[in-house]
């Protein structure tokens, strides 16, 4: 596995409204594999991820300090201190970081037009180039096959899981270089979960992946890295998964509680 | 990095987006600025017969409009005092059905649409309407001509019904839902809970609503053009005719020519242009405190 | 708990349902009573071929249709001047303003949306009164400037509308669209405009249908009530609205008078349809996004 770090962070706090959600957190993140953040509900795993492709800016009232560096093909970006960059490098920087929500955020059009739209609007993709791009991400994630008759129908239509790999897909259109994932299975059925950590396994041989996720279970499938975040958003310990089991994670899961009151937003 | 030239398309977007706030604020401005430059003047004229007095009689060169500013307030009143009542009650009947019944729920349906479909009337249908059903029906019960400020409040009333019936349903309503189902495990029905427990605390809401009924029946031009009988007096009584400003506006336009006449005319329009900038005011501040 | 208060207060809900839709049918009754029967393209035309009236080759003296004709055409122009800046504003305000110019421009969109119209009546003659006095001493009022204070008077009904439809579209697709790099104009006019594009011209149909009803406006700003088909945007036009009042007051005899009935149905259809095509299109945009629950 490669040692050079995909992700580094110093000291890095955020806070909405003043009311701190993460702080001071140090983190080193590898250039390759699966990193998994597991915590407590509210602990500012969310936070963390979003702290990575500066998506918090979009909330009202957010505060960052601290240090965020990404170390990726092209290589060092300064994600953190940023101060009030051009939206050019916003967008750059979010092409190159790919990110899947919760919930499958498909746009209400078509399947065409969701992989579309971004190729569009930040990649300025040519239109010649538009077809084939679309089908390579969406053969990607074996959507192709499912989708390639129906291109034109509203994306709304396809079952929960095909929606979240189409997301996923819209995400790998853009070339990114490293991946955010915000539990992308919690709102899927098992079937459908399967399938998507099934693509994440694949995935993985090109892209860097950081990725939240609630269940312990699934975190010791797919992690390299296993990161526990402690209650009162502090750093997140790290640990390699091999020779867990589910009640080991649970226990050490408790043990980062720490007597810090628990931040909910 | 790439795409120099979408962003360039994109800034143009922003740009169009900026020129479109620009537009619709500069004509906003330019509507408060214009009636405001044309009605100052007319404050520092003071002569005798200038606006401020009681007696319109323009061939005298008496050019008054205290009548007008009194037979508004007097018509937006009493359109209130007849149409508000009914309103809240109508509302309040139609978002506490009790608890079971068909034919309960399909009336307070029906009923429902057909106050939405009230906000659909033309004013100046109203005023057809009324001009040959209610002010014969005035006049051959009640006396008078017809033309009458009381024919005026009663369409001015129901005009203003639907805008009240929907802005307390929205007020109320909501308080209503998340009352209502611990007031049913004490035992009381929904009209019950409307009456001790949500209307009590709905003062702002009620307010708010009253006050723009009251901004919309001053505002309004054709139903006092049409029915109120426009003589420039204070009204003895309520089957005597009486004008309203609005009502003076139009006329002034379509009958005198003349600089004095039209300063009467830019002055109630001033007068109009803060009622309802007084009105919008209030409700804002009704609107942030709840 | 059953007090004389409460008793009062539940007879009087009764009362007012009773009351108020009994009112309103005799109102409406009424008026379908005389105008129903009159609708028909007698009404319209009378008795001028409808093709030569629609191509203006003939004139329409005793029927509605150079009326129909006007209000059609204000209304057009109005919706024309006023779609931009109001799309456009309501645009602004819902994805780009910050909280303060939110609030301060919101406080004047509210102002201007309850405006009495006459006072954007009174806009159209001073603004003429001023363009005579400086630069074009033949200034008059007609189609152009009507049109022109309808549109301001609508203004508020497009901002609005436009505003709500774009911050109904939820904040996760919004977050979305800014994950994958898109910026927020980007996102405004290349996904929420569409999204919203249903709520946006429900508010459309509405202006429609506020621009076709009032008269307090067009009758500072060159209504008139014999114009035939105006032929060009400063000359004086007739209009539906205009027409029924000057009927009401005006009326010579009976025929005069039916004719009155007839365009006050007509206009009462036209604004009814009008609101419910509003509706149906404003329940379409609602269900796509909170139906799925």
């Amino acid at each position: 596995m490669e040692q050079m770090p995909a992700v580094a962070v110093r000291r890095l706090s955020v806070s909405f409204f003043g009311r701190a959600v993460i702080r001071d957190v140090e983190l080193s993140l590898p250039g390759g594999g699966i990193s998994v953040l597991v915590g407590r509900s509210g602990c500012g795993k969310t936070t963390l991820l979003r702290a990575l492709n500066r998506l918090n800016g979009e909330f009202p009232g957010c505060r960052t300090t601290g240090q965020v560096e990404l170390f990726l093909r092209g290589g060092r970006h300064v994600v953190y201190p940023g101060g009030d960059q051009p939206p050019l490098e916003l967008r750059e920087l979010r092409r190159r970081v790919g990110m899947v929500f919760q919930t499958p955020q498909v746009f209400p059009t078509s399947v065409y037009r969701n992989m579309a739209l971004p190729l569009q609007t930040v990649a300025d993709c040519p239109g010649t180039e538009l077809d084939g791009r679309i089908e390579a991400a969406l053969r990607q994630v074996d959507l192709w096959r499912e989708v390639h008759d129906r291109l034109q129908t509203p994306a709304e239509r396809l079952s929960g899981g095909q929606q979240q790999r189409l997301c996923l897909a819209r995400a790998l259109t853009l070339e990114p270089e490293l991946l955010l994932l915000d539990e992308p299975t919690a709102s899927l059925d098992v079937h459908a979960a399967r399938h998507v950590e099934e693509l994440l396994l694949r995935l993985v041989e090109h892209y860097p992946i950081v990725m939240v996720s609630h269940s312990l279970s699934q975190s010791l499938r797919l992690a390299s890295t296993l990161l526990i975040m402690g209650t009162g958003g502090t750093s997140p310990r790290a640990c390699t998964p091999e020779g867990l089991d589910e009640r080991t994670l649970e226990a050490l899961l408790q043990e980062t509680k720490e007597d810090a009151p628990c931040v909910t937003r | 990095m790439s795409g120099g030239g979408s962003a360039r398309r994109w800034e143009a977007g922003r740009l169009a987006l900026r020129l479109a706030l620009f537009l619709s604020m500069t004509g906003i401005a330019l509507l408060v600025l214009m009636v405001v430059a044309f009605a100052l003047p007319v404050f520092s004229a003071g002569e005798s017969g200038g606006p401020f007095s009681w007696v319109w009689a323009p061939a005298q060169g008496k050019f008054g409009i205290l009548p007008m500013i009194a037979g508004s307030l007097i018509l937006g009143t009493s359109a209130l005092a007849l149409g508000w009542p009914l309103a809240a009650a109508l509302c309040c009947w139609l978002i506490a059905p009790p608890p079971s019944g068909r034919f309960s729920r399909l009336s307070r349906a029906l009923v429902g649409e057909l106050v939405r479909l009230m906000t659909a009337v033309p004013t100046v249908v109203y005023g057809f309407t009324a001009v040959f059903l209610l002010s014969p029906f005035i006049r051959s019960w009640l006396g008078g001509t017809g033309m009458s400020g009381l024919t005026a409040a009663v369409m001015l009333g129901v005009l203003i019904l639907p805008t009240v019936v929907l802005v307390l349903q929205a007020g109320l309503g909501a308080r209503l839902e998340s009352v209502a189902l611990s007031g049913a495990a004490l035992g009381m029905d929904r009209m019950e809970v409307l009456w001790h427990v949500v209307l009590p605390r709905a003062r702002d809401t009620l307010l708010a609503s009253a006050i723009l009924g009251f901004g919309r029946a001053v505002g309004d031009t054709m139903l006092p053009l049409m029915l109120a009988g426009n003589a420039p007096q204070l009204p003895a009584s309520p089957l005597a005719a009486l004008r309203t400003l609005t009502a003076h506006m139009a006329l002034v336009t379509s009958n005198e020519a003349g600089s004095a006449a039209y300063d009467s005319l830019f002055m109630a329009g001033l007068i109009l242009l803060t009622v309802n900038a007084v009105v919008s005011l209030c409700l804002r501040r009704l609107g942030g405190r709840s | 708990m059953r007090d004389a208060g409460f008793r009062c207060f539940q007879a009087a809900a009764r009362l007012s349902a009773v009351l108020v839709p009994a009112f309103v049918f005799i109102l409406l009754g009424y008026l379908l009573w005389r105008g129903l029967p009159v609708l028909g393209t007698k009404l319209l035309f009378a008795g001028v071929p409808p093709l030569d009236a629609v191509s203006g080759r003939v004139p329409v003296w005793d029927g509605l249709w150079p009326a129909c004709a006007g209000t059609f055409r204000l209304v057009l122009l109005t919706v024309a001047l006023a779609l931009f800046p109001g799309v456009g504003c309501g645009l602004y305000l819902a994805g780009l303003a910050t909280p303060r110019q939110k609030h301060v421009f919101g406080a004047a969109v509210d102002m201007l949306a309850g405006m009495p119209s006459i006072v954007m009546g009174l806009f159209g003659f001073m603004l003429i009164l001023f363009l005579r006095r400086t630069f074009f001493p033949g200034a008059n009022t007609g189609l152009l400037l009507a049109a022109s204070c309808l549109a301001l008077l609508v203004l508020p009904v497009l901002i609005v509308s436009t505003r709500e439809a774009v911050e109904s579209v939820p904040e996760t697709l919004k977050l979305a669209a800014a994950a994958l790099g898109m910026s927020r104009v980007q996102t405004l006019l290349r996904l929420c405009l569409p999204a919203a594009a249903p709520g946006i011209s429900g508010g459309v149909v509405l202006a429609v249908g506020r621009a076709a009803e009032d008269t307090a406006v067009i009758l500072f700003t060159g209504v008139v009530a014999d114009a035939g088909l105006a032929a060009g945007l400063l000359d004086k036009f007739e209009a539906l609205s205009f027409e029924i009042f000057y009927i009401s007051a005006q009326y010579q005899d009976q025929e005069e008078l039916l004719r009155g009935f007839g365009a006050a149905v007509f206009l009462l259809l036209v604004s009814c349809v009008l609101l419910l095509a509003a509706r149906v299109l404003e329940r379409a945009f609602h269900r796509r996004w909170q139906g799925k629950r």
